[in-house]
């Protein structure tokens, strides 16, 4: 599966939430700043925060498995990746500074929605890691009768 | 005791549905799958509801794997809370779901959509665990004022001192600001036929919006005047957009007809909270109490009960205002007219619809407009300015054989209406029942007929 540059454009807006598990299928989720995708629409990678992640880190390290909801903040338009993580690392400056961007750009669209600068900023932490998901499948998660729908 | 480091009671702003909630399940194959929630219901000390409408992969994830996660946000702080959880059971009838559909139902018709977005289930889950995500822009939740028994208290004592109903639905209002502190509300009556609401009187708005009317089950205001249910809305931002992307995608898909024609919403142009508390007086339906703030996750879970309890009694204090409307005032104001002055204007009646223009200019329409062309046909005749509502009430000329109890309430729009448009007719109380027409300018009347 790779995503084209119509999608590229969403994810890389989008506000994004992960879902692991651990060995028992006892799911995890956590927010994710950051999407960018890479290797020609077949890698994306996302930065979680150290602290609000551990749980999510520990079952990557484990089994790999994982979901990630790409939403934008505004209209509600929204795909789902399922793949695997393949990758987590510490971010480079250059990665810092595109969370950052990122982040500021997601507070800014959501103001519009009537919240406040403090809410959004509690939603994230400084200090962030690094994980990458290579996409085995994306689906349609705009809400509406076709949501859900494997593209 | 709360079993939870996070007791679910003190994290209730999450559960307004300000913010979107997130839900994450896991198939039995051990494949995780998120999705979008607009509200997570608080339904005890350890259970809460999810809405379902479309989330087809998560309801199917629950019956292979009943463990789930969702998040929630507290909207004056942005703190966040996990709740590890247990799917329980589906429930698609009963009270919890009933209350439920009228929320997603009142949004949808909102947004003309009622025929197309309908609540699927209510699934039941037992909270396990509630804790707080790591944060390292940790501030205590900002403090949010929330309606309290005092405040009740002096709400009740308000409107009991009502002496008829323009005082108290004037009184009414002016405590949703002076107690509730929300500086926007408006009240609706029910309509004689009982399929329509009209506005009898507002506060904080530009334009009074009094005579604007709702058709029951239209909208956020009919829906919950039909459904006799309180109806709060945290974020209508979220809600309507979420909306909006429904319809958006239903409008691609080839499917505009099943579409309805949006109603707009009376009052603020920026609302972001609402609620719609209807007005009950014993078994009846008598209107509804609209608050709205441009500030989201204005109304707690608190507020909503302290208003229902407030409606409650604004509807008990009708019913008695109504029931004692033809006893003899204890005092009646002495009225000296003052004989009309200045150039003479026309107003017009048009028969087929009671409208009632002055100068071409549109005043009212219905039984208020027939009312007032009869009180100016009694004036033109034999120049009488005193009136009781009795009289109007048993005029057969009027043919008002099923107004009753809305008299009252039509002589108040009709009196508003008038100083609003018209600046030479006025209606003012002379005591419990009787009131006086105003007239400062000489006019002559036209009829068209129907």
């Amino acid at each position: 599966m790779t995503i084209d540059e119509e999608m590229k454009a969403l994810i890389e807006d989008a506000a994004v939430v992960i879902g692991t598990r651990d060995s028992d299928f006892v799911p995890e989720m956590t927010y994710a700043w950051g999407p960018r995708v890479l290797d020609g629409g077949r890698q994306v990678d996302l930065f979680v925060d150290r602290d609000a992640a551990k749980q999510t880190l520990a079952n990557l390290r484990t089994n790999r498995q994982i979901a990630a909801s790409c939403g934008n903040p505004i209209n509600y338009q929204a795909v789902q990746l399922k793949g695997w993580c393949v990758e987590i690392a510490d971010p480079t400056p250059q990665d810092e500074a595109w969370v950052e961007r990122h982040r500021e750009a997601f507070s800014e669209a959501i103001r519009a929605r009537g919240v406040p600068s403090h809410v959004t900023r509690t939603l994230w932490s400084r200090y962030i890691v690094r994980i990458r998901l290579s996409v085995d499948e994306v689906y349609d998660q705009t809400p509406g009768p076709g949501a859900g729908r494997k593209l | 005791m709360s079993p939870f480091s996070v007791p679910l009671d003190e994290i209730e702003d999450c559960f307004q549905g300000v913010y979107p909630a997130t839900i994450c399940t896991v198939s039995k194959d051990g494949v995780p799958n998120v999705t979008y929630l607009s509200i997570v219901h608080h339904l005890d000390e350890n259970h809460v509801g999810l809405s379902r409408q479309f989330f087809n992969k998560t309801i199917a994830n629950m019956q292979e794997n009943p463990r789930l996660q969702a998040q929630i946000v507290e909207p004056t702080s942005g703190r966040q809370f996990r709740l590890d959880m247990l799917f329980e059971r589906t429930e698609t009838a009963g009270a919890l779901f009933e209350r439920v559909r009228n929320r997603l139902e009142a949004v949808a018709s909102h947004e003309g959509m009622a025929k197309v977005f309908r609540l699927a289930a209510v699934d039941i889950c037992r909270v396990l665990a509630c804790e707080k995500v790591p944060s390292d822009w940790d501030h205590s939740r900002t403090g949010s004022v929330h309606a309290g028994l005092d405040a009740l208290d002096m709400f009740s004592l308000r409107i009991a001192e009502a002496k008829d109903v323009d005082e108290l639905i004037g009184t009414a209002l002016d405590a949703c600001t002076d107690v509730f502190g929300c500086e926007h509300s408006f009240l609706l009556l029910v309509d004689e036929r009982g399929d329509r609401l009209y506005t009898v009187g507002s506060r904080g708005y530009e334009s009074s919006g009094v005579g604007a009317e709702v058709a029951l089950g239209a909208g956020i205001i009919g829906v919950a005047a039909q459904r006799r249910q309180s109806i709060c809305i945290g974020n209508m931002a979220t809600d309507l957009a979420y909306a909006q992307a429904v319809r958006s995608r239903i409008e691609r898909a080839g499917g505009a007809d099943e579409l309805e024609r949006e109603i707009p919403l009376p009052g603020l142009s920026a609302t972001l909270s609402q609620i719609a508390v209807p007005i009950l007086g014993r078994d009846r339906l008598l209107g509804v109490l609209c608050l709205q703030s441009e500030t989201a996750g204005r109304f707690s879970a608190r507020d909503e009960a302290a208003l229902n309890v407030a409606a409650r009694q604004i509807g008990l204090s009708l019913l008695i205002l109504r029931a004692s409307r033809d006893i003899e005032p204890m005092v009646t104001a002495q009225i000296e007219p003052t004989p009309p002055a200045g150039p003479a204007t026309q107003i017009k009646y048009y028969a087929s619809d009671d409208t009632i223009f002055v100068d071409n200019e549109y005043v009212i329409k219905g039984v208020a407009g027939r009312v007032l062309w009869r009180l100016l046909r009694t004036y033109a005749d034999e120049r009488r300015v005193e009136f009781t509502n009795k009289e109007i009430r048993l005029d057969p000329s009027l043919d008002l054989p099923d107004i009753k109890d809305n008299l009252e309430a039509r002589l108040i729009l009709l009196r508003q209406r008038l100083t609003e448009r018209c600046d030479f007719l006025g209606i003012q109380n002379t005591g419990r029942g009787r009131f006086y027409l105003d007239v400062r300018r000489p006019f002559e009347l036209l009829e068209i007929g129907a």
